[in-house]
């Protein structure tokens, strides 16, 4: 499924497949699969610069999260306001990971 | 005159920033007391222009009350004291005071990180704007295939997908799951009709068995952490399939970020089959297993 352009809502990609090959952005959370990140990066983030190389994508994203949420309509979805969402997009609830990741991630948004 | 303004401006930081929290800004207040007030340009750029000596005054005796407000907050939460990072405070340190609180919230033990387990904390001060309101649709939790929780959310937004292209429209509003929750889903819908429609022809969802979650809670899911890893070293495990299987096996190292460990076990080695195949020879095939054997280096050779 490709991104929606007609929506009303801004939207995402949602990931094509279901598996191991799920990650999460460290920043913003979205949730697609390694291949789709390495095509067309995070739509939230793009200074991640994720198309480019796939060393940003093994950086920023991670597989290990905690919870996932579909969010259908984030105007009116409670759950989508809690977790600051505000596309049409699939996110992981929470990551699960060091504070060092955070610190790659956090290079890449000043380099 | 110095004193009394530092300490009036700083009293006035504090009324600002009503939505922090209490606590952590009457500690940093406390803290920062004595060095603010040899800093005349900590007085903030508050916007407030009533900065006239009257004003000093009552806030001066304003403060005084304040301040026994604050403390008796601050012995009431301790565990809450280090719970919202403050920017300025921050900036003041330098890094390796910087890298001790980082390490101080995120070892095991600190009170910084909210686990599963813990018991649900009547009163969570943070995020009060954020609490459900009564126009907001209801949250329901919905039995699930064990396991199949987060496909069941996925398929939910396949199914969204898939169903406006078509022109129908699917009336949930959203889907999640939690990991450590485990056989539910939560759904967002209007309704439960709406919410019953929507799973029809999903086999992974049970919805016979559907309830209502009031808003707390589900704040409560939402912003709970899992705790780290129960698998550490020298810990006892036992093998689930394969050759070893039913097999005891002892944990010698972890690999978090993989999710993988490594593991000491007994061999099952079959020798002569191994001499067989690496001396060129043809490999009879074994169906039954090897019993358990502790083999030296030299019958490798």
């Amino acid at each position: 499924m490709g991104s929606n352009h007609n929506h009303p809502a801004p939207a995402a990609q949602i990931p094509t497949s279901f598996g191991h090959e799920l990650r999460a952005c460290l920043r913003c959370r979205l949730v697609k699969t390694y291949d789709q990140f390495r095509e067309s990066g995070c739509e939230n983030c793009p200074f991640f610069k994720m198309e480019e190389d796939h060393e940003h994508v093994v950086d920023c994203t991670t597989p290990n999260f905690n919870g996932i949420i579909s969010v259908m309509d984030p105007a009116r979805s409670w759950a989508a306001r809690w977790l600051r969402i505000g596309i049409f997009s699939l996110f992981a609830l929470f990551i699960l990971n060091s504070i060092w990741e955070g610190v790659a991630c956090a290079l890449y948004c000043c380099a | 005159m110095d004193k009394g303004k530092g300490i009036a401006s700083s009293g006035k930081r504090k009324k600002g920033g009503d939505d922090d929290d209490k606590t952590g800004s009457g500690i940093r207040k406390k803290r920062n007391r004595q060095v603010l007030q040899f800093f005349e340009d900590a007085a903030d750029v508050d916007d407030d222009d009533d900065d006239s000596d009257l004003s000093d005054l009552n806030e001066l005796s304003d403060f005084d009350e304040e301040e026994f407000d604050v403390e008796l907050k601050v012995k009431k939460e301790p565990g809450k004291a280090q719970s919202i990072p403050f920017f300025p405070k921050e900036e003041q340190m330098d890094e390796d005071e910087f890298d001790k609180m980082m390490e101080e919230r995120y070892k095991d033990g600190a009170g910084f990180v909210r686990y599963a387990d813990d018991p649900f904390e009547a009163k969570l001060v943070e995020r009060d704007s954020l609490l459900a309101l009564a126009t907001d649709a209801t949250i329901w939790k919905v039995k699930c295939m064990i396991g199949r929780e987060r496909q069941s959310a996925f398929c939910l937004m396949q199914k969204f997908v898939d169903l406006k292209s078509l022109g129908n429209k699917l009336e949930i509003i959203s889907a999640f799951s939690v990991d450590h929750v485990k056989g539910y889903i939560y759904i967002e819908a209007e309704r439960q009709c709406d919410l019953v429609e929507a799973c029809s022809g999903l086999s992974g969802i049970y919805t016979s068995r559907v309830t209502t979650v009031p808003a707390n809670e589900v704040s409560h899911l939402i912003s709970v952490r899992c705790k780290k890893s129960q698998v550490t070293k020298g810990m006892w495990a036992r093998v689930k399939s394969g050759n070893y299987k039913g097999d005891l096996a002892q944990i010698v190292g972890v690999n978090d970020e993989r999710k993988r460990a490594v593991v000491k076990i007994i061999p099952r080695i079959d020798v002569h089959a191994l001499a067989e195949k690496y001396g060129g020879g043809k490999v009879a095939k074994r169906t039954d297993v090897p019993a358990p054997r502790l083999i030296n280096s030299n019958e490798l050779e």
